[in-house]
């Protein structure tokens, strides 16, 4: 009877041990779990901040839109957009298409339509079919459609909009490489606003 | 006793469950980083090798066979990467423009792609590699971008399972299937990264790393900065033990019956050290606000950068930079002969100034491309009227494929 006392103390001993384990690990999960939580509500909060921006800043860039009857032949619109060019950040562009890949995938194919300035070659033309095998496209050279032009940096700036139901280029978004969370959000309520028309 | 016995099967579960929570954090792989020994390792001597004007192919290839990639809407190839070859099929990676990989018969006509960029099911966002399991007749696609290995059959092209490496610590670029084994190569985000290894087997199950070979500090010079290869870092890959070699490594290594081991080494004075590595990586720093050292060292009098090395039969081909300019090698293992010059002259065909697109070999010879560029300037140069197919070359237009001379050996 001694020996099986002495073996509950030592078990119980055990258990205790075990328990502080696991309770402390599931302290520290909850305690991260929280801290993602607060994190994620502060950048939601800013995003709203920014993107009710973006229709303000819109009027800037309409300028690009002049050709306007040329651009919107042979589109069916209201329509969200993605105009980029060719031999863009490959990152930037993976980026872009990942989040336009999520869109699609819970929404029709002809209310997102890609315009990409490619040049006419045929090596041009084929990485264009590759990429954008699985979106409308239409291929629109920059003489026609302007890309707007970012100074500080150097490169032409690739960017999102919608085309309402009068023809007019609205909504305008320039995404930013490693801010996915903010385009798909963006992406979120340019849907929202194609929907509406 | 019977009361308590559920006590004692609770106190098992809590320690497992505890066991497995405490471990898992720190869930190191097992590593063998000792290679195995090669009693006959090859050496090639570039230090006591003749430099020559010119090396010309007559002296080993005969005639080469012209293969047309057949140019279909579901075909067309704007670039070859990578390429090998079995006994029925061609299979080419085209990663940059066509982004997909393109099978072919023998004679050139195309059998079928493989996946495509997408995102559902069997779809890659960006092909760095492939390899083949010629038992099983499937293939595997190195998406580095997703940093998924897509399996599919090669006969029928249907997707079979999708690999996950996203949790991985060392992320592939190039794959290799050989024996029943996959190997990849590895590189880092993290430049403080400790203990690199360029050289990994990954569990075809799991996706998690099983070995670890080739330290980057001992066997690369230090040098551990990744440069994504125009190829691969695989070489000789369907015809015998694959080989394996890094932008700095003087040394090839052989995949062979479980073993790592060194097979081909390289003997020449001027090859890149550690020192050279540090000197022009903090210049690069200071200067540039680069690791990048290509730049600094591509007029120097430092050899770097073994490429396109390819086997046929008792023939070793390769290249590797020294002062701006590209030497290539033919060794020859019987005799441990090394001829060495800046000029590999296709003398059969007089298609292009000097070979540089050889893409893979087999026993019996090897392959090489005609880039788009160099069917462009052929109407400029005095082609052989004697060569395969001469008319339908010489009427190729800018909508044509790329071609592949088969250089068959003597």
């Amino acid at each position: 009877m001694k020996g099986n006392r002495l073996l509950f103390i030592l078990l119980g001993l055990l258990v205790i041990v075990l328990l502080y384990f696991n309770v402390a690990s599931k302290i520290e999960v909850k305690e991260q779990y929280e801290l993602l939580k607060e994190e994620k509500a502060l950048a939601r909060e800013r995003v709203e901040v920014m993107l009710n921006s973006v229709n303000q800043s819109s009027e800037v860039y309409k300028s690009y839109f002049i050709n306007q009857e040329e651009i919107l032949e042979g589109i069916t619109y209201p329509v969200l957009i993605y105009r980029y060019p060719e031999g863009m950040c490959s990152p930037c562009f993976q980026e872009d298409m990942e989040s336009l890949y999520k869109l699609q995938d819970n929404w029709t194919k002809d209310k997102i339509l890609i315009l990409p300035a490619y040049g006419d070659d045929r090596s041009s033309q084929l990485a264009m079919q590759s990429e954008l095998n699985k979106f409308n496209f239409k291929n629109i050279s920059q003489s026609i459609f302007s890309i707007p032009f970012n100074e500080a940096a150097n490169t032409e700036d690739r960017y999102f909009g919608v085309i309402n139901e009068k023809g007019e280029l609205e909504m305008l978004f320039f995404p930013k490489l490693g801010y996915s969370e903010l385009t798909r959000l963006y992406l979120r309520k340019a849907k929202a606003r194609v929907e509406e028309e | 006793m019977k009361k308590y016995l559920f006590l004692y099967y609770w106190v098992i579960i809590l320690f497992i469950q505890t066991t497995i929570c405490c471990t898992s954090k720190n869930n190191s792989n097992k590593v063998n980083q000792k290679l195995g020994i090669n009693s006959s390792l090859f050496v090639v001597d570039i230090d006591n090798a003749v430099k020559e004007d010119k090396i010309f192919l007559s002296e080993y290839f005969k005639m080469p066979k012209v293969i047309f990639l057949e140019a279909t809407p579901k075909s067309l190839i704007g670039k070859i990467n990578v390429m090998q070859t079995t006994e029925d099929y061609i299979f080419i990676l085209d990663k940059d423009i066509a982004k997909s990989l393109f099978i072919f018969d023998k004679e050139g006509k195309f059998i079928r792609q493989i996946g495509q960029v997408g995102h559902g099911p069997g779809e890659y966002r960006g092909i760095s590699d492939f390899t083949l399991d010629m038992k099983n007749k499937e293939i595997y696609l190195m998406d580095a971008m997703s940093l998924v290995i897509n399996k599919y059959s090669y006969e029928d092209g249907k997707f079979i399972s999708s690999l996950s490496l996203s949790n991985s610590e060392m992320m592939p670029f190039c794959i290799q299937y050989y024996d029943g084994k996959l190997y990849a190569d590895a590189f880092f985000y993290d430049k403080q990264h400790e203990n690199k290894y360029m050289l990994q087997e990954i569990d075809r199950q799991t996706g998690k790393q099983i070995n670890k070979w080739l330290n980057y500090e001992e066997y690369n010079k230090g040098g551990s900065l990744y440069f994504p290869p125009h190829e691969s870092y695989f070489y000789c890959r369907t015809n015998g033990n694959p080989k394996y070699g890094n932008v700095y490594m003087d040394t090839i290594i052989c995949i062979d019956n479980n073993q790592i081991k060194p097979y081909l080494v390289i003997k020449d004075k001027d090859w890149i050290t550690s020192e050279d590595i540090k000197k022009y990586t903090k210049i690069s720093q200071e200067k540039y606000q680069s690791d990048n050292i290509f730049h600094l060292i591509l007029q120097e009098k430092i050899s770097y950068n073994i490429s396109n090395f390819i086997e046929s039969g008792n023939l070793v081909y390769f290249r590797y930079y020294k002062e701006g300019k590209i030497n290539s090698i033919i060794y020859n293992k019987d005799t441990n002969h090394t001829r060495m010059s800046n000029f590999l002259r296709d003398d059969l065909t007089n298609t292009k100034l000097t070979l540089i697109s050889v893409v893979c070999a087999d026993e019996k010879g090897m392959y090489e491309c005609l880039t788009l560029d160099d069917l462009l300037s052929l109407k400029s140069r005095d082609v052989n009227p004697e060569m395969d197919k001469y008319e339908e070359l010489m009427n190729l237009d800018i909508d044509s494929n790329p071609v592949l001379f088969y250089y068959e050996r003597k």
